[in-house]
């Protein structure tokens, strides 16, 4: 995999950071003629307009590190009326990822023209520390990954094993690193009482190819799963977002063959899938970005209930069945559970609502923790 | 009121509502701003913003441009967009003339103006006419060479279709062109749009092309109609029927039933 810190450009430092641990190593980091410390002046969000094809590539190649003065601490937005929901929590240390997926959902909203990276995680552990005192007995799942890849920039910030602190004086708690890298040599000798889920997005290595531009090949996943893995730390897989191509069979099957002979079902916490979605007005920003020979921008993608563009349901259906049967085919021991899927989706492929399915079930009761 | 001299034309971007004859040629620091078409006869009376204060400054030249034409249309605004950065003003003006347009003046959005002028005039026409916002011609944008989808631009206003269905076949049009189409492909005499989304969503159109062919094949009731219909992502069967007694209530059941066991013998929802 390429060295993604290597690619930008130009790094950007709040001033207050000069001196501190964060800023020392950024210094250490960097060619000293990238470095700047001073922020950019950025327009209020209410002036920015969407960001243009060039200024949004550009945007993975410049680094703003600065302190946040929100909240961290945020509800998944799978929560929404119409989904079925995994009880899901995100915190967000940042914003923006230096790898390139032609289907980012970070191309509907993102409009600012850096990845920013926030420097206070002291302030988002104070929050942590909040919510748990507020739901002691409380059993969450708290994911780094929706609005960047969790383990991306680690390799700069180091908050992960400051999470990984927390995490480890509070065991009924659960926090997921979703990535597509294979960055995680730098945690694997961390304490951990096996709450702490690495987890990766899997596609088959031609989709990556064609779809996942400067992310860690398939097999470098696999391989950076098996080490996680025998260090006793959960790992968990998400075929998210299938997508359809020509020969996708062949090619999900050798995934699914990859997967299955180098774990057993019991190794794996979770195991999910989600066909391709997007938000209908990304498609403009893709279609610059990607040109039409995507897989994902000349897909056949149409209006869901839910305002966002999807395949045909029974395309989806075809491609959930297919995954399904291929797993259970190798080992009956596989639970997959759908990701951001409407509930007749779940009806229709599974006849059930996933708080009804056994195995799925303690991912999906409600929980009761305090809503922000 | 003054008598008009030497004002510049260089904002002349051709309003497409004609400036009331009644009113005099609106200058700017001798920019013409309004009454473009009056601007060349000596004797038309002329109104100076700069020099006839309102309140208690002048007007800029954002501010003038805005209360003279206060319903830009973007084909317009293109054009003025233009014609601003062809003056030393445009930084301190055309900001501030979106945020009064009530428009975000992004990048992405600049791009799409210096496009839409570029397109030919009666698509220009059409795209005025309509009232088409920047997210309806976003295609633009991922045109790499404009003048080669010019067949595209010329057929649309040539159709008398509406604005949603201007902007569809605009849209799906110039993806199939991306794609790889022909035109020969892409035009067709009739039913223009579906022609386009059957081009741009095969297997989709294939799907539905055999369900309907098996719904109808169903031994439905007499009395009753149905037909394989399209809701977005979701198709599905649509059955009508109206019941003029309990007798043909129950008659219609039973036929349902029907239906019922043979789509459960061979049901067209298997993969």
């Amino acid at each position: 995999m390429v060295q993604l810190i290597s690619r930008f450009e130009k790094v950007m430092v709040s001033p207050e950071l000069q001196g501190t641990p964060l800023g020392q190593r950024v210094e250490w980091l960097f060619p000293k003629e990238v470095i700047s410390w001073q922020l950019p002046q950025l327009k209020s969000s209410a002036q920015l307009g969407e960001l243009s094809a060039d200024q949004y590539s550009k945007s993975k190649r410049t680094l703003c590190i600065l302190p946040f003065p929100g909240n961290f601490f945020k509800r998944c937005p799978g929560f929404k009326k119409g989904l079925a929901c995994c009880n899901y929590y995100v915190l967000n240390l940042g914003l923006q990822c230096p790898m390139d997926c032609s289907y980012c959902y970070l191309q509907s909203y993102h409009n600012t023209p850096t990845t920013t990276l926030y420097s206070n995680i002291d302030s988002a552990i104070d929050e942590l520390h909040t919510m748990f005192n507020e739901n002691p007995l409380s059993q969450l799942r708290i994911g780094t990954g929706e609005t960047m890849d969790s383990l991306a920039l680690d390799s700069i910030s180091l908050h992960n094993a400051r999470l990984m602190e927390f995490f480890f004086d509070h065991p009924k708690w659960y926090l997921e690193f979703k990535t597509k890298t294979n960055y995680v040599d730098h945690l694997l000798d961390l304490p951990h009482r096996r709450n702490v889920i690495f987890s990766w997005s899997l596609n088959p290595q031609e989709v990556i190819d064609h779809e996942e531009h400067l992310t860690a090949s398939l097999q470098e996943r696999l391989n950076s799963a098996r080490l996680c893995a025998d260090r006793g730390f959960p790992v968990a897989f998400y075929l998210d977002p299938l997508i359809w191509h020509e020969n996708w069979k062949d090619h999900y099957r050798q995934l699914i063959e990859q997967v299955t002979t180098t774990f057993e079902p019991h190794e794996v916490v979770q195991l999910a899938m989600g066909a391709l979605r997007i938000q209908p007005e990304q498609r403009h920003l893709m279609r610059e970005r990607f040109g039409m020979e995507s897989y994902v921008t000349s897909s056949e993608l149409l209006p869901c209930v839910t305002g966002k563009l999807r395949y045909d349901s029974h395309l989806r259906k075809e491609l959930y069945h297919f995954v399904l049967s291929e797993f259970k085919a190798r080992c009956s021991g596989w639970t997959i559970s759908l990701c951001m899927e409407t509930i007749q989706a779940w009806k229709q492929n599974y006849h059930e609502m996933p708080a009804r399915i056994p195995e799925l079930r303690p991912f999906f009761q409600p929980s009761q923790p305090a809503h922000r | 009121m003054k008598k008009l001299t030497h004002a510049s034309l260089d904002l002349n971007f051709h309003p497409v509502v004609p400036w009331p004859r009644s009113l005099p040629v609106v200058t700017w620091n001798g920019l013409v701003v309004a009454g473009f078409d009056r601007a060349s006869h000596e004797d038309a009376p002329l109104f100076e913003i700069t020099q006839n204060r309102c309140e208690e400054r002048a007007l800029s030249l954002a501010e003038s441009l805005h209360e003279c034409h206060p319903d830009l249309g973007l084909v317009e605004l293109g054009r003025l967009y233009v014609c601003l950065q062809r003056t030393n003003l445009f930084d301190e003006s055309w900001s501030q003339l979106c945020a009064l347009k009530k428009i975000r003046d992004s990048e992405s959005h600049r791009r799409i103006l210096e496009r839409l002028i570029q397109t030919p005039l009666t698509f220009q026409s059409w795209a005025n006419e309509k009232r088409v916002g920047f997210r309806d011609i976003s295609i633009l944008n991922s045109l790499p060479r404009l003048e080669e989808y010019a067949p595209i631009f010329l057929k649309i206003p040539d159709l008398q279709l509406s604005k949603s269905e201007g902007v569809r076949a605009l849209e799906l049009a110039c993806e199939l062109r991306l794609m790889g189409h022909s035109f020969k492909e892409i035009f067709c005499d009739q039913r223009w749009i579906s022609h386009l989304e059957r081009l741009r969503f095969p297997k989709t159109t294939k799907y539905d092309e055999t369900m309907a062919a098996t719904i109808q094949k169903l031994p439905w009731p007499r009395q009753l109609t149905s037909r394989w219909a399209r809701h977005g992502d979701q198709g599905t069967i649509e059955v009508r029927f109206q019941i003029e007694s309990m007798e043909a209530f129950e008659q219609t059941l039973h036929g349902l039933q029907k239906v019922s066991e043979t789509l459960r013998k061979n049901s067209p929802w298997s993969n």
